[in-house]
């Protein structure tokens, strides 16, 4: 991540063009393609003409920065405001709907549709949001011959001429379910892989030609999503054994306690994973690093049942506190959730960041909000470490959300996966 | 939330991984319902110390408590030198071998500086650089298991300052010949220290092994690690020991931290280091016999194994090493699982008597079906 530059102002709508204006010309020069440098562009000035309007005379910090995906804005400001509702994008998007000549309501959202990404979180008692947008990068096509292998198999670096034969590959062998939209353009991965997002490892024939590929994406400091194995050769088997031994042993002593798929195929060695079959149609590959020593995991009473029987299932040892109560006093007047969006997959999972007194209203106007932009698969996760994420957890249950997963270690504490029903 | 404070610690220490202990008996065996525990995680040795300990440790003095211990195990080096023909100079003892390793670390390498050991080796040589900011070059071991020496002599450089051994290797239970070891150190020809970690050195039977208590005679690069966590079943005392040629030693020293052995440890370690026969040769017995019912009962069930040095072995398994543990610690026993050191398809097994070792097996069987 490098940093392009850095400047703080006090909140007024004079600044919303000035900054929009260094901002385009930056991008340019950093290599944003000119419609790509519009769009961040027109996303920060109505991020900065949105706080103007909320916050006027507060002190906003803006940094701007690149990696190799692209380039990325942020925005700062104490998260002490009053207002936290409008940090919610429904609420933004509601305005629209309530009344359209409201339109200086609308920024946050507005942004949100300008960039490649936009979110918000909570960081050190500040409100932080994240425009991104990304560079421009090529979308390959299949490999039509694929080559014929032959001698021994081992591990080879995985280089960007690798990676984008591999990618090749899949897109001639696998259907589109099962790999990831990125792998239609390898650049992306590569950046990816430059910015330690994600890492890869692939295995090659004697003579170098590419015959299987894995990918894995770190989804914090504790647990990781693998992707594949991707297999061109006949010996399925070994070359699967390969690339999940090799990350593994390159695993085994960063801080990651879990990993799970992201997208699995047919040839994962039983072997390196416990399975876990989520619903008739799903299956889970769980593999623990660590040793088992138990945790508390906080809980609704509503969901304690569904936990014993998913821990007993995995031999976990959890100390289940039941949380139903807590001292709604200490909430804040508005909870805030962010959303994870999955565009292509038309899959959304929301992830609260504040409790609230207005939360069932917020989960509500969320679901509104998600259901007219067309998003067929809601979820919304919560870290069973925290008691008020448990207390959320069954407003969000008594609002049509079931337990659809846990995934043991991949946050504070365990992850719990609620998936909406209509 | 990040924490306030992280920009106030080095990068390399921001980066690095805290090390999570596993929880008290009482506590693994209240978590997991059961109401016996055999550890055979540890490589402890699972008969105790020799019969002198014993009696001393029932009838130590409580003066000791309220008075410093010696600075540098005087009265402990003398034995130790007397035990092994070598001036009490040569020796410096340490609150466990992780703090001699440090010491070593601390005496020799500065940032920009390396040192180089295998990936899948005792795995303090590697946190401890790490933490300290020096890169750990990691060569892979051979097709057998063991350290393989033109890849650690092929990974020196002008920055190479420490190349560590583990012999046996911990957990493989490989090891280097006297010939290899010499040949080896002959290449090196004093460009770094070597330090040969032979904390399982009791353990060895086989006659061509290296003893690097002898080879330093003639290499005075030379830096040897012993324990008395191991063979003499002071693990809880925290006492080990580094022996080194006078010029090398007087280097190390300087970074040697005093006072940090206590005075029951010292004690108990000089009644231990002179009164070690028996205790070795029944020791022996056990390893063997306990190993002999593992492997038969690996070899029954097809489980590809190690046979090596040590009183400890691999086994590798066709499910998960976690999945393992957990379904063993329900039947009262507690494995190692070897991901953590870059053996994901492994689990490490410490012998223990026979009785306990024909429990394990039957349980390993059930688990395994």
């Amino acid at each position: 991540m490098v940093q392009l530059f850095q400047l703080s102002f006090n909140a007024d709508i004079f600044y919303a063009a000035v900054v929009a204006g260094v901002i385009e010309k930056l991008a340019v020069k950093e290599g944003l393609t000119e419609i790509a440098s519009s769009r961040l562009s027109l996303g920060t000035e109505e991020v900065v003409a949105y706080l103007s309007n909320k916050f006027s005379g507060k002190k906003i910090d803006v940094q701007a920065t690149k990696n190799a995906l692209g380039v990325q804005i942020r925005f700062s400001l104490p998260e002490l405001f009053s207002d936290l509702h409008v940090f919610n994008l429904p609420t933004n998007y509601r305005s629209i709907l309530d009344d359209e000549s409201n339109f200086n309501r609308m920024g946050l959202y507005l942004a949100a549709r300008f960039a490649d990404g936009f979110f918000i979180e909570l960081k050190n008692q500040r409100i932080e949001m994240t425009l991104k947008q990304e560079y421009e990068f090529e979308t390959i096509h299949k490999m039509e011959t694929i080559p014929q292998y032959r001698g021994w198999f081992s591990i080879a670096d995985s280089n960007y001429d690798t990676v984008t034969d591999a990618c090749a590959i899949i897109l001639n062998r696998y259907k589109s379910d099962q790999y990831a939209s990125v792998v239609h353009k390898p650049e992306k991965l590569w950046a990816y892989m430059q910015e330690e997002i994600f890492r890869a490892c692939s295995v090659k024939d004697e003579a170098g030609n590419v015959a299987g590929f894995l990918y894995w994406e770190n989804l914090s400091n504790k647990s990781a999503n693998f992707y594949g194995p991707y297999i061109f050769a006949d010996d399925k088997k070994t070359i699967a054994q390969l690339l999940f031994k090799h990350m593994f042993e390159t695993i085994a002593k960063s801080s990651l306690l879990a990993v799970f798929n992201g997208i699995a195929t047919s040839s994962v060695p039983g072997n390196f994973f416990e399975k876990i079959m989520i619903d008739e149609a799903r299956l889970m590959y769980y593999r623990q690093l660590n040793e088992e020593v138990g945790m508390v995991v906080r809980t609704p009473s509503i969901l304690r049942q569904y936990l014993e029987s998913f821990y007993k299932k995995l031999l976990l040892i959890r100390d289940i506190v039941v949380v139903d109560e807590y001292n709604k006093s200490d909430k804040q007047k508005c909870s805030v959730f962010g959303i994870d969006f999955d565009k292509i997959n038309k899959e959304a999972t929301i992830i609260p960041l504040i409790d609230g007194k207005d939360a069932t209203a917020n989960i509500e106007s969320h679901i509104n909000y998600l259901r007219n932009e067309n998003y067929s698969e809601i979820y919304a996760r919560f870290d069973m470490f925290y008691a008020w994420q448990a207390i959320l957890a069954e407003l969000f249950y008594q609002n049509g959300f079931q337990p659809y997963l846990v995934k043991p270690y991949a946050g504070q504490s365990d992850i719990l996966i609620m998936k909406f029903y209509e | 939330m990040s924490n306030p404070f992280e920009h106030l610690i080095p990068s390399y220490v921001q980066q690095f991984e805290s090390y999570i202990p596993s929880k008290p008996d009482d506590e693994l065996k209240r978590i997991f319902g059961i109401d016996h525990l055999y550890r055979l995680n540890n490589n402890e040795n699972f008969m105790g110390p020799s019969k002198k300990v014993k009696e001393f440790m029932q009838n130590v003095n409580s003066g000791l408590i309220p008075v410093y211990p010696n600075g540098d195990s005087f009265n402990l080096r003398y034995t130790l030198a007397e035990k092994f023909g070598k001036s009490p100079e040569q020796f410096l003892v340490g609150n466990g071998s992780n703090e001699v390793i440090t010491c070593v670390l601390k005496a020799f390498c500065e940032q920009g500086d390396n040192i180089i050991t295998t990936d899948q080796t005792y795995a303090v040589y590697e946190w401890v650089a790490e933490f300290s900011g020096i890169e750990a070059r990691l060569t892979p071991l051979d097709e057998n298991m063991a350290f393989e020496p033109q890849r650690i002599l092929d990974a020196i450089d002008q920055h190479t300052k420490i190349i560590f051994i583990c012999n046996p290797n911990n957990p493989t239970g490989t090891f280097w010949t006297k010939e290899v070891m010499a040949s080896f150190l002959e290449k090196v020809n004093n460009r770094c220290i070597v330090v040969i970690d032979e904390a399982y050195f009791e353990y060895v039977e086989a006659s061509n092994y290296a003893n690097g208590m002898y080879l330093m005679e003639q290499f005075p690069n030379l830096v040897v690690f012993r324990t008395f966590s191991k063979m003499y079943a002071l693990a809880s005392l925290r006492i080990g020991y580094l022996v080194a040629s006078m010029d090398v030693i007087s280097l190390i020293r300087k970074t040697y931290v005093v006072y940090s052995v206590n005075s029951l440890a010292q004690m108990t370690a000089q009644i231990a280091i002179s009164d070690d026969e028996e205790l070795i040769r029944n020791t022996r017995q056990m390893v063997r016999d306990g190993k002999k019912i593992l492997s038969d009962t690996c070899s029954r069930l097809n489980l590809y194994h190690t046979h090596g040095e040590g009183n400890f072995m691999m086994i590798k398994v066709p499910v998960p090493d976690t999945l393992l543990y957990k379904r063993l610690i329900r039947k009262g026993y507690v494995i190692r699982t070897m991901t953590g050191f870059r053996f994901p398809e492994w689990i490490r097994v410490s012998i223990l008597p026979v009785g306990i070792m024909q429990g394990f097996c039957e349980s390993l069987e059930e688990v395994l079906s």
